[in-house]
């Protein structure tokens, strides 16, 4: 279950501002939804503490706004609300996304499965 | 909430690497209430409040990596760029709201009602309490005469016969400048006239080929008042030749003709 | 409970206080009457005012003749003296004074009559370049007693003359040009130039000064 670090790091930005299109959320919110979506894999591999600086170099580009408001449970909260900059960003990301997945899908079933499993045996002993 | 709070250590050593100090206390709360949060959803499930709260901590990573991070996102210089903006921005704010009162306490009566009521035609009866007669002709002037950034134009102008036959052309000049720094000009002191039967009148007597009376012929004025764009005088032409049927005033200033403006004595309607 | 707040979207900050500044400052230049930034344009505006110039300036008077800046000009065949005011920290137009050139004179003082109770000093212009002192004098008479002799001399190489009037008998209020006499000399203290003595010293003051 424990996915590639590295791979999960490059699209955290993109599962960021996708969870930010279907509506305003806070930090913690951001963490318990990425969570529960991806069978704890998110928190497993990459420390929550990362989501703060990908959320300000967002806000720092204008990808999403900021605001202060009180959240269900009575605290105030530091919400983060995408903009129309950032919407755009998400679907350019998307894109990029789904194209580079493709050839990655693409060279895997090219190639045949004697040698893939002959290319992912030393990779995974 | 206890002296040996796991919190406030992770917390601090975070803001530690922030060297944009203004923003800590911001960075600390968000980091305060995701941990907060994080220690709430294990409770939740069970766990003891001590090792939840270590498990929340160790869930954030490293915070001198994530301290790190976010410096990088804070930079100081921009910061404090904006920070002095900021204040700079607000400093004007308060002085402009202070001088705004001060304007609006002490000159905005005089903008709305003016000393003199400088549109209407009674100004230059005000100014030197004349009565109006039978013997008053309002004239229409037209004219208006630019120089290289001064307007002319004489809004108003009225001719008294006196009862010893004497004659006083009494206009107010009024001139404009889009430069408010220009605003009233010692126009007053440089306007000659000259009427249709070449007469010549300046201020401190007429000369020598008009044959009359130097005191009594004359043209001459004061500033009546200013604003940023606009300046009034009140002028007048006394000892005017009973002849004359027209005026040439002439601004000439150190003996530069800078423009003229033709004032008919005719055509008037009878006050 | 009031929670800091970074507000960090820095361009939106930057645009939001860059508008509030330049229209405060817009504002401010309006309520304080728009004041003028630099002396020069102060100077600039005095002089249209009074339809004279652009002017050349000879030297900035250190003690000004009127308000808080006045500078010697020369503009065409005249000379004169444009007085700026200050305001705070900006400045305002202020006035001009002229006398017209007489190029048959090596030396031009600047007023007809010189109120000496003020304590200003007298402005003299140079129409000779060799001309690096100049020395004024002229006679003042007090009540009830002999009329003396006041003069006064200036060091200058740019052809404008400030005379501090030195010891003035108590009562004397004011002085007129046509009691001046004037003498220009060179680098070497040659006299190159001078005014006879003025017909009034004999006429007025019944003295005939060396």
């Amino acid at each position: 279950m424990k996915a590639d670090k590295n791979l999960l790091s490059g699209s955290t930005t993109l599962l960021v501002l996708s969870l930010l299109a279907a509506g305003d959320k806070y930090g913690y919110e951001m963490i318990a939804e990425l969570d529960a979506r991806s069978d704890h894999t998110f928190t497993l591999t990459l420390k929550e503490g990362t989501l703060y600086p990908i959320l300000h170099g967002l806000e720092k580009d204008g990808a999403v706004n900021s605001y202060t408001r009180e959240a269900s449970t009575g605290r105030t909260r530091k919400y983060y609300h995408i903009t129309r900059k950032g919407l755009r960003r998400l679907e350019e990301q998307k894109r990029e996304w789904t194209a580079f997945s493709q050839k990655v899908n693409a060279i895997l079933s090219a190639l045949s499965p004697a040698e893939g499993e002959a290319l992912s045996g030393p990779a995974s002993s | 909430m206890h002296d040996s709070n796991p919190f406030e250590t992770f917390c601090a050593a975070v803001c530690a690497q922030v060297r944009f100090r203004p923003d800590r206390a911001a960075i600390q709360a968000e980091l305060l209430d995701h941990l907060q949060d994080h220690v709430g959803a294990l409770k939740e499930r069970g766990l003891p409040v001590l090792d939840a709260r270590a498990e929340a901590v160790a869930a954030m990573g490293d915070p001198v990596e994530l301290g790190k991070s976010l410096d990088q996102l804070h930079s100081p210089l921009a910061g404090w760029l904006l920070a002095v903006l900021k204040w700079t921005s607000q400093l004007a704010a308060a002085a402009a709201i202070y001088f705004l009162i001060l304007f609006l306490g002490r000159d905005l009566p005089d903008l709305l009602d003016p000393a003199y009521p400088i549109t209407s035609r009674g100004v230059l009866y005000y100014q030197r309490g004349m009565e109006e007669t039978e013997n008053t002709v309002l004239l229409q002037p037209t004219a208006t005469a630019r120089t290289e950034d001064y307007t002319l134009s004489i809004p108003y102008a009225v001719l008294n016969t006196w009862e010893d036959g004497q004659r006083t052309l009494s206009y107010l000049l009024k001139v404009t400048h889009w430069n408010p720094w220009y605003r009233d000009p010692e126009i007053d002191a440089w306007i000659s006239a000259q009427d249709d039967l070449g007469n010549v009148y300046v201020d401190g007597g007429s000369s020598a080929e008009s044959g009359r009376l130097a005191d009594t012929c004359r043209s001459w004025g004061n500033p009546l008042t200013d604003y940023p764009f606009i300046s009034y005088y009140d002028m007048q032409v006394t000892g005017l030749d009973p002849g004359a049927a027209q005026v040439i005033l002439t601004l000439q200033p150190f003996g530069v003709r800078e423009c003229t403006l033709t004032l008919s004595l005719e055509g008037g309607e009878p006050s | 409970m009031s929670r800091p707040n970074i507000y960090f979207n820095r361009r939106r900050r930057f645009l939001r206080d860059s508008l509030i500044l330049l229209f405060s400052l817009l504002l401010l230049y309006i309520c304080l009457d728009f004041p003028i930034p630099t002396a020069g344009l102060a100077r600039r505006a005095t002089e249209r005012r009074a339809f004279f110039g652009p002017s050349q300036v000879l030297c900035t008077l250190e003690e000004p003749i009127a308000y808080e800046r006045s500078y010697a000009v020369r503009w065409r065949d005249w000379y004169g003296v444009v007085s700026i005011r200050r305001s705070g920290l900006f400045w305002d137009a202020g006035g001009v004074e002229v006398v017209e050139n007489d190029p048959a004179q090596a030396l031009i003082p600047m007023t007809d009559q010189v109120i000496l109770r003020y304590e200003e000093p007298i402005l003299v212009f140079s129409n000779d370049p060799n001309i690096v002192r100049v020395a004024l004098e002229f006679p003042a008479a007090p009540e009830g007693e002999p009329p003396r002799l006041i003069s006064a001399v200036a060091w200058s190489d740019n052809g404008c003359f400030v005379l501090d009037i030195p010891e003035l008998p108590t009562d004397t209020a004011w002085t007129y040009s046509r009691d001046f006499r004037l003498s220009g000399y060179d680098a070497s203290v040659n006299r190159i130039w001078f005014t006879e003595n003025p017909d009034s010293w004999v006429e007025q003051f019944g003295v005939e000064f060396a």
